[in-house]
């Protein structure tokens, strides 16, 4: 080894003990403060998926049916999702579309009054305009069902009202019936179940507000678009014009996450000019 | 080849366990295959009426998974047998889940009150976002164990940052092409091997399929220790 390598060596010896995981969390604490107190606004561009979701939702025509499904718990609503669920709730009722709302979530019961405080449902009439559906567990067989025969598998909407009874449910009776799918989840398995159980049985389109990589196989065939979670919905809320949260979000990931990749080419660099073949260490302060 | 003498109760697992569930699943998975190609969908009496059993069944397996968690932590309070952070993660689970029930239960409103919804901004909207500090853990194993020593972890590692920069507004703003690249990296390549993954898994089903039937399926159970 020569007196260059080992200088480098032990430079990252230092550099590697003093790279803890505390220090690292207050540096990216401290860029998010920052960019919260300072945001730069900086320029971004409208990646396909969120063109594709933001046109989708501009081609519907007043009067159509669109299933609104969400897991939304009122934490999430009232936190994270806040924003997005107001811009893309707030889209569809500029359409004049009619709103079915399917929970996927136990939580449902807590969001409703809230979804209508938040965004513009408050402007419309109920069972006419709009329907809240009660949660229902089962997952994808009971996704399957509800498509298939959705007064049958569900008798009443959130509030105990017989669904046969509601004015906008009266033609909408099984998937055949929906002109859009707007389908919200977390949990990434679920991107398949609901492609499985919807778009590729009633072929009616289907765009996401999920994580890309877990219906990318399907894109473009039965997904017909997508909100890449926070940087599709940071994009989102710059089509529709409306400043938010995400938009925020958006100029501490810029920070941090070139951060992370000025890390691997630095211990890229180190790897190779040392010529120390270090084992993988993750042990904390190591 | 040894053979391996196996108690009755062990026989008895094996059959619960292993024969009843493949064998039904099998004649199922084939109905559904063969009334796929020869049945139309609207004369189709067999999935709606499977569909509502698995609904059934998917409910089942909800319940008891959430009876299971506290039931662990109960267990494990009651035994006290692992060291106090253990312990205290068991308690604090425990209590969370007695106060959520008290307010939905007791509590102005329910499940659509505002104490509830406060309950739950806090807990899943606060204090869950401030758990994600935990990414601080990125840079740190980032650093340590994503780098470029050869062609493989190269070609990962590359791959993996030209993704991430098209996730950066800043960057794909700047230097348009990266956005353009991250792109393609994400749909075509990613998804031709999803898709080939998907192919590969239905094929697999079939062959499955008739090896449970004709008896040739060990299944995995045949790994575990008996």
């Amino acid at each position: 080894m020569t007196s260059q390598q080992k200088a480098v060596s032990s430079f990252e010896e230092k550099f590697r003990r003093a790279l803890t995981v505390q220090r690292l969390a207050l540096i990216m604490v401290a860029i998010t403060v920052f960019l919260l107190f300072r945001p730069l606004f900086l320029p971004m561009r409208i990646s396909f998926q969120t063109q594709d979701f933001y046109n989708r939702i501009e081609a519907l025509q007043p009067g159509q049916v669109v299933v609104y499904s969400s897991d939304v718990v009122p934490g999430d609503l009232l936190a994270s999702r806040r924003d997005i669920y107001k811009a893309v709730i707030n889209h569809l009722i500029e359409k004049k579309v009619k709103i079915l709302f399917h929970p996927t979530g136990a939580g449902w019961s807590g969001c409703t009054e809230t979804l209508k405080v938040l965004t513009n449902l408050g402007t419309l009439k109920y069972g006419t305009d709009y329907v809240f559906l009660p949660y229902v567990s089962g997952e994808e067989m009971a996704w399957a069902s509800f498509a298939a025969d959705m007064k049958g598998f569900y008798k009443t909407d959130f509030y105990g009202t017989a669904l046969s009874s509601l004015p906008m449910m009266a033609n909408i009776n099984s998937m055949r019936d929906v002109d859009l799918c707007v389908v919200q989840y977390g949990i990434f398995t679920w991107g398949e179940m609901f492609v499985r159980q919807w778009p590729t049985k009633y072929g009616v389109p289907m765009i996401c507000m999920a994580l890309f990589s877990t219906l990318q196989a399907w894109y473009g065939i039965y997904v017909k678009g997508n909100l890449d979670l926070d940087l599709g919905f940071a994009e989102y809320e710059k089509l529709r014009m409306i400043p938010a949260e995400h938009i925020l979000t958006m100029e501490a990931r810029n920070v941090v996450s070139l951060m992370i990749i000025g890390l691997i080419i630095l211990g890229t660099v180190f790897y190779w000019v040392s010529g120390v073949r270090r084992e993988a260490r993750t042990v904390m302060g190591v | 080849m040894t053979t391996v003498a196996r108690s009755s109760a062990a026989v008895s697992r094996r059959v619960y366990q292993r024969v009843i569930p493949t064998f039904l699943v099998s004649v199922l998975s084939g109905i559904l295959l063969v009334m796929y190609f020869f049945v139309p969908s609207k004369q189709d009496p067999i999935t709606p009426e499977l569909t509502q059993w698995g609904a059934i069944v998917t409910t089942v397996s909800f319940i008891f998974g959430y009876l299971s968690v506290p039931f662990l932590h109960l267990r494990r309070l009651a035994a006290r047998k692992v060291n106090t952070k253990m312990l205290f993660g068991s308690a604090v689970c425990l209590l969370s889940l007695v106060l959520t029930l008290a307010i939905i239960y007791l509590g102005p409103g329910g499940s659509s009150g505002v104490v509830y919804s406060t309950w739950s901004l806090y807990l899943i909207g606060f204090v869950n976002n401030g758990m994600r500090a935990d990414w601080a853990w990125h840079p740190f194993t980032s650093f340590r164990i994503m780098r470029i020593t050869g062609i493989e972890s190269g070609l990962f590692t590359t791959s993996w940052i030209l993704a991430v920069l098209s996730q950066l507004p800043m960057v794909t703003y700047l230097v348009p092409v990266l956005g353009t690249a991250g792109d393609w990296i994400g749909s075509i390549p990613t998804t031709a091997a999803m898709r080939a993954g998907l192919a590969c898994s239905g094929v697999s089903s079939i062959v499955l399929f008739v090896r449970s039937m004709v008896g040739r399926e060990p299944g995995l159970i045949e790994v575990e220790v008996i």
